[in-house]
């Protein structure tokens, strides 16, 4: 009696752990917000617990589909060969800048002269310049509090997700609510010198900070920003600016592009969390391992109590 | 450096190369495990064939019975040793990719998570077997009369055995682009990818 409550209960539990696995499935998407993947967490904990804290994709990659926009395994992810690039020369000889989204995500590719010490998205997220003049004398991407994302190595001190603090020390601030997931490639020549750093960065659309001033990304809805450097971060120092939306960038300045369809998007749409893969995965998996483990246990302690009566019979 | 730093970065280090040498461990673990048990059956048939005959005597027989037992728990032993290299080729192999996303990203490799998570969780069957007929009845699984209690023993880990060739069949299919089920006509058991 004590062996079938005891199959009874693993059989439970391990069928309400599958359905609500499934349900989770079901009712998607364990949407939390990413931290940055790689090598920055301080602890081997933080190492492991960031395998689950990014929110990303499950979805086999079809050939239909543009792959993903991959943070956090050390290499460019294949899309960016196939948008468009924009050169961006305040951020050096091969400056550049890309971008891609999805329904929840915006993914923008950075890259930078190794001899830059900082480079930044300054976004006018108040909206205080008029974007549809896109003039750069009236737009004003570094009011204090607006929205700046961050990268570079030293100097500056705040990486990622920040506010811009003014024209006046410390100029940058982080935002207490980072929103940002990204990650560093050192980029190559063909030579195998090393020219470039690329930032692979991706942000929800709308992330719901209010008090960081976080830019909200839409297709329709103009967003003023700078692409500013060490070197280049001055309205009057002859940076590269944009008006972005979704679908699309209108670039200026110290660039050789015009504009261009940025309305690219990734395969990420039906995508799974890498919580919800394992938590689904692992749960049927032990679902099945039950089912194998009461039939064996059944059928073998049957088994077992014959043989211990036909021993006791011999003797 | 500090020698926390040291160890910190070594612990890195290890996990994050250690996964093409580690992987052995579940494949060797399991792999022998089913191939021990095997052996023990396969004394247990020719002992009691040779001894239902009368080719052998009850003395010949309990000393094929020693065999099986000895084979019996080096299986035993080794399942342990396949799944705990499971656990450790499971976290050097997302250390490797760059976490549990690109793995599951990727066709081959989320094939591999998913059936690794099967072949884990079918080696808890003969392990728990084994320790409940040993403690609750103080019998082994293979020295009885019944050869039903083998089959169940071997029977989940047959088919582990077989997911984790599989497993390793991807792996090899992913660093070289190539298997070596290929070569034995098993292709068709792999994604593309």
């Amino acid at each position: 009696m004590k062996i079938k409550q005891t199959l009874a209960i693993i059989l439970g539990i391990s069928i309400i752990i599958s359905a609500f696995a499934g349900s989770t499935l079901a009712t998607d998407r364990v949407e939390t917000q990413s931290t940055q993947l790689g090598l920055h967490a301080p602890t081997i904990i933080g190492e492991l617990l960031s395998f689950n804290a990014s929110t990303y994709i499950a979805e086999k990659t079809q050939s239909q589909k543009l792959p993903p926009v991959i943070i956090g395994d050390g290499k460019l992810s294949p899309i960016w060969e196939e948008v468009k690039t924009f050169t961006v020369a305040s951020y050096g000889e091969n400056g550049l800048i890309a971008s891609v989204h999805s329904n929840n995500f915006v993914y923008f590719l950075i890259q930078f002269d190794l001899t830059m010490d900082w480079v930044a998205i300054q976004l006018d997220s108040d909206n205080s310049s008029d974007p549809e003049n896109f003039d750069p004398a009236t737009m004003e991407p570094m009011a204090a509090g607006d929205d700046m994302w961050v990268f570079g190595t030293t100097s500056i001190g705040v990486f990622g997700d920040a506010n811009s603090h003014g024209q006046a020390p410390p100029f940058v601030t982080p935002d207490d609510q980072d929103d940002l997931f990204w990650e560093e490639i050192i980029i190559n020549d063909t030579s195998g010198a090393q020219i470039a750093k690329a930032i692979e960065v991706g942000r929800a659309l709308d992330t719901g900070d209010t008090a960081g001033r976080d830019a909200v990304f839409t297709t329709s809805y103009n967003v003023s920003m700078y692409f500013a450097s060490n070197e280049f971060h001055r309205p009057d120092s002859n940076i590269a600016y944009a008006k972005f939306v979704l679908s699309g960038l209108e670039i200026g300045g110290n660039t050789t592009d015009t504009g261009g369809d940025t309305d690219v998007k990734p395969q990420e749409d039906n995508k799974i969390s890498a919580t919800v893969y394992m938590f689904y995965n692992g749960a049927m998996a032990l679902l099945v391992g039950s089912i194998v483990y009461a039939v064996v246990t059944i059928i073998g302690v049957y088994e077992i109590k014959k043989e211990v009566r036909r021993s006791d019979e011999l003797h | 450096m500090s020698f926390i730093d040291l160890l910190w970065n070594t612990m890195m280090e290890f996990l994050h190369t250690a996964h093409p040498a580690v992987i052995h461990f579940p494949i060797i673990g399991i792999l022998a495990s089913f191939m021990a048990g095997s052996t023990a059956l396969l004394i247990k048939i020719v002992a009691d064939i040779a001894y239902h005959r009368d080719w052998i005597d009850m003395d010949w027989k309990e000393l094929a019975y020693r065999f099986v037992d000895r084979f019996e728990f080096t299986s035993y032993v080794l399942i342990f040793l396949g799944m705990g290299g499971y656990i450790i080729a499971g976290v050097t192999g997302f250390f490797a990719i760059g976490g549990v996303e690109p793995a599951i990203n990727n066709t081959l490799l989320e094939y591999k998570v998913r059936l690794s998570l099967y072949a884990f969780v079918l080696c808890f069957t003969p392990i728990f077997l084994k320790t409940y007929i040993g403690i609750v009845f103080r019998r082994n699984v293979f020295t009885n009369e019944s050869y039903i209690l083998p089959i169940l023993y071997l029977l989940p880990l047959v088919v582990a055995a077989g997911l984790t060739s599989v497993v390793a069949g991807t792996g090899g299919k992913y660093v070289y682009g190539h298997s070596i089920l290929e070569i034995f006509g098993l292709s068709f058991l792999l994604p593309e990818g």
